[in-house]
């Protein structure tokens, strides 16, 4: 393989550990305050994460046995908007639903929402049960540890006050590790990052920017929106949704600073689109990545030919699709947030064409 | 936690003595706070050996702080107030025995909504009340109901509930709010722009603010899809500035949605940017006026930032003059604020205020303390952009070789030009 074939089927991950490197603070109190509620993603003995961007931190909270409400799994609500908007006392159209997480354990959901869309937006976590029973959960006494994610240098020492604000778009745990990618309001670039868990104050994170080659001779620069972990070949890997919709693979051993690394793009799954969520289930012996998106839809893809796909170099002529096949789920529309329930289910919120959002599982596909 | 109790029955309704007060008096002289409740008092018929409570429902915000109002019940017998103290009653039963709904508008959803989440408490006097886990929205109507069979002790009574509607009145606020400044400040922009910063003269809702942007031709006509669709993420921490990304996909050349549709921006076309006046500010009001800026578009510049062309105005030592730095070509506003500083010999900061003028070709440091002698630096960390998101050494579009002869590293290091004051 000529090296100009390889820079080309491969996407570059350059360590910048200076930029955006998290500053952990660790925090052993109970009842974190949180200033907005993002992405969620379970980790370990009911640790829920939830990123605050607008405090710029990641908080772990010790759910305990909040993590389960009174009955095991998550069943159906119509109208999941607005029956919180009911429970916090505003109009739905108050209600931004931000993540939706399943517990592993419980099965129970979990809903970060924000309440308000002015100045007094407050951020609310709920978990809705298997009796279908929404309960705000309280974070009062819920213990935590806490990373801050520190922004960019300032150099103008004059600057009232930092107006960049870095957006946490996912977050997955594995292995002691916590991914996190984000974008930036003033800085276009992929931002991936991950802190070892437990947190530590020695822990200075790794920052990564990654740089994909899918598009010819150029870079496309375009920013990892969502992602999941996988082991592909017995390599663990991540399998990253870039925000102009090619799937890149890259290995997670390799994510390291002052490591330089090869990423594969897999597939190209068409333009005026962004991902939403992922997840991979296994059905029937074989695994599957479900992948939510603006406006193409879920996409079903095989992940068996993600260890030989060879990468893809050249723009995609006017089509949609290149690389591995995907299928798309019909049955499947307006999903906005999804997530696995168990093996044969995955839970979504979708939103119908009168605006409203259901909270719904449907059998994986 | 509360099993969802849901609707009201008006058949039930004992409403002959309902009434509309301004609550005023409740809430203080601030006409502002004068909340506005459909207050329902019932002595409707007791039990046969009890008397019956005269009930009314009442809004009250303690200290006329709206963000803590709170609904009222009064007019329980001693008997009844006593009861409740003694029954310790769960979440479930306060929330029958004493309902707050938000009131739903054109709904033909069909779905039943679940009460009002809060906490339920008796006064010293004779009155009972509920306090809403999250603040009251202004203007929105709550129902609330209160059942006196559920009270304890009154199950069997032949008494009606009592019902009323509260709301706390949203007062009408002239909109005020304007698109302050747009940056690039200029009016000629290259093909391949990256982004636009609105700044707004106060804080905006948390919408998605592309709703309420686009982009004209110079015919006149929409520029299709010409941003990119991120949602509500990109606003400062203030929600003062957004960020309007062109979609790189339509920037960037080789992706298919450049090939096709081409670049948003056409070289020698004009634009107008054009801000809906219906985006709402963060306290729900429109703008004030409509806002457009029109550009003219250049050619696209592929060209990363070579600090050797930029200029230094030294000033003198004692002084508090400014310093002065020039560039050939604008810089985007926010990297060039947050990333351009001055260091001293030892490595600190100097303090002092910073301007940037002249379409951000300019950016001036006005010390807070007088320049002493010495060497400094002018300093500029890698993030530093033209309009086009070219770096330092580093073009927003790389060929991915020549990066490769340069041993794969990400664009530059914090870049540095060191100056005298004499």
């Amino acid at each position: 393989m000529s090296l100009r074939t390889l820079f080309s089927v491969c996407a570059i991950v350059g360590v910048c550990a200076f930029v955006l490197a998290p500053q952990p603070v660790v925090s052993a109190a109970e009842g974190p305050t949180l200033a907005s509620g993002g992405p969620l993603t379970f980790g370990p003995d009911n640790v829920l994460f939830i990123a605050d961007n607008a405090g710029a931190k990641i908080v772990a909270l010790e759910l305990g046995d909040l993590a389960s409400g009174g009955t095991p799994g998550t069943k159906d609500v119509a109208g999941i908007d607005q029956q919180i908007a009911a429970l916090l006392g505003t109009d739905a159209r108050e209600i931004q639903i931000n993540d939706l997480a399943i517990s592993p354990t419980s099965h129970n959901a979990f809903i970060s929402v924000s309440r308000g869309r002015g100045a007094t937006a407050t951020p609310v976590l709920l978990r809705v049960d298997g009796a279908g029973e929404i309960e705000v959960v309280s974070l009062s006494d819920v213990t935590y540890t806490d990373s801050e994610l520190s922004n960019a240098p300032v150099a103008d020492p004059g600057s009232r006050r930092d107006p960049r604000a870095s957006s946490i778009t996912d977050m997955a745990y594995v292995d002691g590790r916590l991914f996190i990618a984000g974008l930036s309001n003033e800085e276009f670039s992929s931002k991936l990052r991950s802190l070892d868990y437990p947190f530590t104050s020695a822990d200075e994170g790794t920052s990564v920017e990654i740089w994909h080659a899918a598009h010819g001779q150029f870079e496309t620069h375009s920013p990892v929106y969502t992602f999941v972990p996988y082991s592909v070949g017995g390599e663990q890997s991540l399998i990253a949704g870039y925000l102009c919709t090619p799937l890149v693979k890259f290995p997670i051993d390799q994510l390291r600073p002052g490591a330089k690394v090869m990423g594969t793009t897999i597939a190209e799954l068409g333009n005026r689109n962004r991902p939403l969520d992922m997840v991979v289930y296994t059905k029937d012996g074989k695994d599957y990545l479900l992948m939510s998106n603006t406006s193409r839809g879920v996409m079903k893809i095989p992940t068996e030919h993600f260890g030989d796909q060879e990468g893809l170099t050249d723009p995609v002529p006017d089509g949609n699709q290149a690389g591995v096949g995907y299928e798309t789920i019909a049955q499947m529309t307006g999903v906005e947030q999804l997530d696995l329930l168990d093996d044969e289910h995955v839970m979504v919120i979708t939103r119908n064409e009168a605006g409203q959002a259901n909270l719904e599982a449907m059998a994986l596909p | 936690m509360q099993t969802p109790f849901f609707g009201v029955t008006p058949a039930r309704t004992c409403r002959r003595h309902a009434e509309f007060r301004p609550l005023s008096r409740v809430l203080g002289a601030r006409p502002h706070l004068a909340a506005v409740v459909l207050a329902a008092a019932a002595a409707c018929s007791g039990g046969p050996d009890t008397a019956a409570p005269a009930i009314e429902i009442r809004l009250e915000a303690p200290d006329d702080d709206a963000r803590g109002a709170r609904v009222e019940v009064v007019g329980l017998t001693p008997a009844d107030l006593a009861a409740l103290r003694a029954a310790d009653l769960t979440d479930d039963q306060w929330a029958e025995l004493f309902r707050v709904t938000v009131v739903r508008g054109n709904d033909d959803s069909g779905l039943e909504l679940p009460p009002v989440l809060g906490s339920y408490a008796l006064g010293d006097d004779d009155q009972l009340w509920f306090s809403p886990m999250f603040p009251f929205d202004l203007g929105l109507p709550y129902s609330v109901q209160f059942e006196p069979t559920r009270l304890p002790g009154r199950e069997t009574a032949e008494l009606e509930p009592v019902v009323a509607v509260v709301s706390l009145p949203k007062p009408y606020v002239e909109p005020t709010t304007v698109v302050a400044r747009v940056f690039p400040s200029g009016d000629s922009i290259p093909e391949n722009q990256l982004k636009i910063y609105l700044h707004f003269s106060a804080p905006m809702s948390n919408v998605d603010g592309l709703e309420y942007v686009s982009l004209r031709d110079g015919r006149g006509r929409a520029v299709e899809e010409p941003f990119l669709p991120l949602g509500t993420e990109f606003w400062d921490p203030d929600h003062l500035r957004y960020t309007v990304f062109f979609d790189p996909g339509r920037v960037k050349q080789g992706l298919e949605l450049n090939e096709r549709l081409g670049r948003p921006l056409q070289e020698g076309d004009t634009y107008t940017l054009v801000v809906d006046p219906t985006w709402p500010d963060a306290e729900g009001n429109p703008l004030q006026a409509p806002f457009e800026k029109r550009f003219s578009v250049g050619p696209a510049d592929v060209t990363p930032l070579d600090p050797a062309t930029w200029r230094l105005r030294v000033p003198a030592s004692g002084s508090t003059q400014r310093l002065v730095v020039s560039f050939p070509e604008p810089l985007d506003h926010a990297l060039m604020r947050r990333a351009v500083g001055v260091e001293d010999a030892t490595g600190r900061s100097v303090d002092g205020t910073v301007e940037t003028s002249n379409w951000e070709t300019r950016w001036a440091l006005t010390p807070s303390q007088p320049w002493a002698p010495g060497a400094y630096a002018l300093v500029a960390a890698p993030i530093v952009e033209d309009l086009a998101g070219n770096r330092i050494g580093a073009a927003f579009e790389i060929d991915v070789f020549e990066r490769v002869d340069v041993d794969g590293t990400t664009a530059g290091e914090e870049h540095r030009i060191p100056f005298e004051i004499r």
